[in-house]
Order: C-alpha cells, then structure tokens, then sequence
C-alpha cells in the first residue's frame, strides 16, 4: 500500500445526551489505501455510523485528525468548505436508498452535479453514463416507488459515482437486500473499484459478504477491536 | 446551484404538497385582485375627481332645478343675489323628438344665454365647442351635439352645416336650421351636450315655451368653500319642488363612498396577504419536517445550507409567482367588468404597471418572509441527524 487515501488518527466522537455522554468512537485509528474495499464491522451502536459521517465529513470529531486526499477534514469548519469536500471527495450510500421519491431514477442521479452547478445536458450525459454503469439506463425515467429495493439501492449507487468521488462511503447498503441482491452490490462495487479506481469503506453486520473485501476493521464499543487481512476474512466471515 | 435549477427543484417541491400550495396561491391571487383593484380604483377616482374639479362650473357652481312650473327671472334675480354668488344665469330645456335614420330619437333643446354658454359647457371660451361651422345659436340656427349630427354606428355625418333639421317638441313640429356641429364631449359636463341641441333663448321662448322660464338656474359662487352655505340660502328661497345641488359637494361625496370600499377592498387584500403568509410559513413548516431525511441527502450530496435555504424561499416565491399570475388575469378582467357610476363619468380601476407591480410584490414579500423562518431551520438541520430521522 502506497500513500494512503484516508488517515484516521486518534479520533473521539463524544455525543453529549442531556447530561450523560456517548463515547461513540474511542481513540480510533485506520488507514485506507487508494482502491481499497474496506469494511467496517462490529455490533449495531459500535460506531460504524459514525466513522463513516466523520470521514465523509458529514460531522466533525471531537478530538483526532482525519485526512482524506490531502485534505484535513477535521479542521474544515464552516459549512461552505465542508460541502466543498463532500463534492470534490465522498459519495455516500445509505442503508434506506433515500431516493427522493418524486423525481425520477435519471433526477435523482443528476442531484450532485446541480449541486455543483454542471449544466443541465452535460448532467444528463454523466447521469445516464452513471446509470449505464449500474445496468439501469432503462429505467432512468422510472420513479422510485416503481424500482425494486435492489434497483433503488443501484440508483443510489450511481448518484454516490456520477460525480467521479474519490472515496464511496456505504453504510449499510445491504441491510434492506436479500442476498442475490446484496451480493450484486458487492459485484457491483468492485466492479467500480476495478473501473472507476474508487476507494470503499463500508459499514456492514453482514459477515457473509467479507469475500468480496480486501480487509476488514473490527470495531467494538467504539475502538478498533481487530484488523483482517485477505487470508483471515474468510476466517472472520465463517464465525 | 444555479438559479434555474434552484426554481426547477422547488416547483417539483411544490408537487409534494400541490393541495397546500394550490390554497395559498389562490390566496395570493385574492390579495392580488383585491390590491390593484384598491390602488387603481384610488388612482382612477382621484384623477377623474381632479379633472372634475379643473372645471370651472363643477367646481365653482351651485345648481337649482326646477322642471314644473320652472323658474322665473324673479327667481333668477333672488338667487342671483345670495352672498357669495357671483352670477346666477338660467338655462331653459324641453325634451324633442328628431328623425333618424331608424325611426325617431330623443334629444334635449338647451337654451342658454350665449355669455353664459363657456360657463355652462365648462369651457374658458366657444373655440372650443364646435367642429364646424358657428358655435353660437342665432334665430332658429342651433348648434347641433355630436350624437344627432353623426351617426353613431358608422361615424358618417347625418346633418351638416346649413341643414334644416326638423324637431318636434310637444307634438308640434319646428324645423331649425344647423349652424355648428359640436364636438364630442363624452361625458365631461353634468349636461349631456352630445345628446343636445342648442338654440337661441328669443326663438326658444318664441317657438317652444310660450313664457321666459328656466328648468335650471346655475348659480356661480366667488369661493368654492362656500358652496355649503349657498346651498342652503338657495334651498329656503327656491320656489316649491326645485332641487339644489352642488356638484363639489357630491363630488366629495362620491369620493367618500370611493374610499370606503378602497379602505374595504385593502382590508381584504391585507387580511388575505396575512392569512397567505400563516399559511405559507405553516405549509413550509410541515414541508420541512416532512422531508428531513431529504434535506440530509441533498447536504451529503453536496448542496450547502444556503442551497437548501433557497430552494425553500424559491418554493414561497413561486407560490406567489403562480398565485400573482392568476391574480393578474383576474384584475385585469375585474378592471374591464368593474366602474362605479357616478353622475355621468363611471371610474374604472385603472390597472397601471404600477399598481399591478405593487400589488405583486406585497406578497411576494410577504410570503418570502413567512417562509424565511422555517426555510432557515432547513437550511440549518445537521445532515447526521437528518439522515437518522426516521
Ligand atoms: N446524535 C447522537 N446523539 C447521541 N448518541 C448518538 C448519536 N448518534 C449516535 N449515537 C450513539 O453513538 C453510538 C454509535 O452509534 P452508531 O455510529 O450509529 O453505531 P453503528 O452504526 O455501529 O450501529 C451509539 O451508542 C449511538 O447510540
Ligand atoms: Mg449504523
């Protein structure tokens, strides 16, 4: 592994709930090289979540540094820089899809290159190019409530890469998936891997899909509990 | 963003809450109507009322009518002689019958004196009264109003100078000879000149009425303010059943009557801006609580808080864009349907740019402030917790 793409250095996540606090991460510390399909695993409220919304830059940590490409994004304060960051490095892919309902698959693809003011043609161009990647071009007029769960869940893949990011951050993405579905998406991101030369973390409790990984990052009550390589997955994956 | 695709995001927007946004519209519409119906009426009223007041005789003048028996000079000279009168002329009508090309028609004979006639016409001097031809009324020579010389349907003349021009008046039948055509005067004067036809008072009183009497006496004041006054002394020594009026005094009367239901019609308009903008700020209220997930979508995909923020505000302003368009149309509709009779004059609302821009903007205004509060908590909802928000 060359220079890493993501360093996490010593981060803590306090959550301060009317007087009690949450340690949701507890000194965490990770690298993610370029091209890497990293999943983080660990029980549900271990903090997977908000790994993720750190290094994405959704939210800032209460302590510890995280860089991404260069960029320190535990220090961008304002709203306008950490916008700016979601919109030149991270993709995001949730759990629900969150599609927006009344637009139709082709819209809600384009959603990120009117946030960055591309012009409508040359939206369109990239957003069906994106839809083309995940197999969904046909239905691009089609809205989300006539897509199946697996569709929704590739037209919000294709909304996380229209923008060419440099890292994809799932969280999830599998959790609402049978496992034909669940394991197209593991496909499908390495193919993305492989193609568009993106960088994945994803937060998942599916031990099942580890194969498709190349390392996985154990947390447990919000610290780094194990670190598996490529011979140890299958290990992790069968119990 | 760019602005066209802010305005493109908030009307589809607008589609998830197409009841709520539909009622505030027609809102916005009502208060639109209901404004440029309030500001032009106000408009038109004050410039027919100042027009009006430019002339000398409606200003300046008080008028006694009597139509049986009539007045006399006697009556004349008492009047004549109130405080505060300058001069008192009387004016003698009859109603006459003239043929016309379809059948016959009715006109009214004037007779006045030709020093008082500028007076009576409210006009500084004659040049102005006739098109063609002699604008003073000699012998049977009469001066003929533009309704009986012209035909009103295809505007060719029916009579020209040096006609004869048979009328009947009281079944007996007297036939003038037309010296002036007079110009149209729509509806300028508290008489119809149009539909009139002047003659010489001698001939009058020789060939129509057998006795000098007036139907109308016009008193011409020195002061307009003491018009009140006058009105009175002319009330107590008129003889029995004549009438006494004073065009200023309902003028302003009219104009009282016009500025209630302008102040009625504002009331309206203000009360439907205000109950629009509640409406407006709860339905982007519900808006916003609605799509919270959606709001943290469009922040982790790149758009910033001021992004969201305008897409909130676009989507009040288009609710007025579309509900002030809608009201546009109306008003100008309203504005061809709607006058007010008064005397002869009827005030239009005068639906001007500027009344229909300012009419528009208070809403907008309006509605864009309603929506700020609730628009800024969108804009400031922190995308983790949106994204949680289930
Ligand atoms: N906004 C918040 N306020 C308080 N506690 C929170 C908040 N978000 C998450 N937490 C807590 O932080 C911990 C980690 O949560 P999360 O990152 O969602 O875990 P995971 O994704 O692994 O299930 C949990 O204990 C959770 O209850
Ligand atoms: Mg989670």
């Amino acid at each position: 592994m060359g220079m890493p793409l993501v360093e996490v250095r010593d981060v803590w996540k306090v959550y301060e709930l009317g007087g009690a606090r949450v340690l949701a991460l507890r000194g965490v510390n990770l690298d993610v090289g370029e091209r890497e399909f990293l999943a983080v695993v660990g029980p549900s409220g271990s903090g997977k979540s908000t790994l993720l919304h750190l290094i994405g830059g959704l939210d800032r940590p209460t302590r510890g540094s995280i860089r991404v490409g260069g960029v320190e994004v535990s220090s961008l304060r304002s709203d306008e820089e950490l916008s700016r960051y979601r919109r030149e490095y991270v993709g995001f892919v949730f759990q629900f899809f969150h599609l927006i309902p009344r637009l139709t698959a082709l819209e809600n693809v384009e959603l990120p290159l009117v946030a960055r003011g591309v012009d409508p043609r040359e939206r369109r161009r990239r957003a069906m190019e994106a839809l083309r990647i995940v197999g969904l071009e046909h239905r691009a007029r089609h809205r989300p409530a006539e897509l199946s769960g697996g569709e929704q869940q590739r037209v919000a893949i294709a909304r996380a890469v229209v923008a060419e990011p440099r890292l994809l951050l799932a969280d999830e993405p599998t959790g609402n998936l049978d496992s034909a579905n669940a394991r197209l998406i593991m496909g499908l991101f390495r193919r993305l891997i492989d193609e568009l030369g993106v960088t994945v973390i994803m937060a998942t409790h599916n031990l099942e899909l580890l194969g498709y990984c190349d390392r996985a990052v154990r947390l447990v009550d919000g610290a780094v509990a194990g670190v598996y390589g490529r011979g140890e997955l299958a290990k992790l994956a069968g119990g | 963003m760019r602005a066209a695709d802010c305005a493109w995001y908030a009307l589809r927007g607008l589609s998830e809450r197409r009841g709520r946004a539909a009622g505030a519209a027609a809102g916005v519409a009502i208060a639109v109507v209901a404004l440029s119906l309030a500001l032009g009426l106000g408009a038109a009223f004050q410039r027919t009322f100042a027009e009006y007041l430019g002339r000398t005789l409606a200003a300046n003048a008080v008028i006694v009518t009597n139509y049986a028996p009539g007045l006399t000079d006697g009556d004349l000279a008492i009047l004549g002689s109130l405080p505060g009168v300058r001069a008192c002329f009387g004016v003698s009508t009859a109603q006459a019958l003239v043929a016309t090309p379809g059948g016959h028609r009715t006109v009214t004979l004037i007779a006045v004196d030709a020093a008082h006639l500028p007076d009576l016409l409210g006009l500084s001097d004659l040049s102005g009264f006739v098109e063609e031809g002699s604008p003073l009324p000699r012998g049977l020579g009469a001066v003929v109003g533009s309704s009986v010389w012209q035909d009103q349907a295809t505007g060719s003349k029916l009579y020209d100078v040096g006609n004869a021009l048979a009328v009947s008046v009281d079944g007996r039948s007297l036939t003038l000879v037309v010296v002036g055509l007079a110009r149209p005067f729509g509806f300028r004067t508290w008489i119809s000149v149009d539909d009139s036809i002047f003659v010489d008072p001698e001939a009058f009183f020789t060939y129509v009425r057998g006795r000098r009497v007036y139907q109308a006496a016009v008193m011409v004041l020195e002061d307009p303010s003491r018009s009140r006054e006058v009105v009175e002394a002319a009330r107590a020594l008129a003889p029995p059943r004549s009438s006494v009026f004073s065009p200023i005094a309902m003028v302003s009367q009219l104009g009282l009557f016009v500025s209630s239901l302008n102040a009625f019609l504002a009331f309206i308009s203000v009360l439907s801006v205000g109950i629009t903008a509640l409406w407006i700020f709860d339905s982007t209220a519900i808006s916003v609580v609605q799509r919270v997930r959606e709001i943290g979508v469009l922040k982790a995909v790149g758009f910033t808080s001021r992004d969201v923020l305008l897409i909130f505000l676009a989507e009040a302003a288009l609710i007025s864009l579309i509900g002030g368009c809608a009201g546009l149309l109306l008003s100008l509709l309203a504005a061809r349907l709607v006058h007010i009779p008064l005397f002869t004059i009827r005030i239009a609302p005068a639906i001007t740019p500027q009344t229909l821009a300012a009419s528009l903007a208070a809403p907008l205004l309006a509605n864009v402030a309603a929506a700020a509060a609730p628009a800024r908590a969108a804009a400031r909802l922190d995308p983790v917790k949106a994204l949680r928000y289930e």
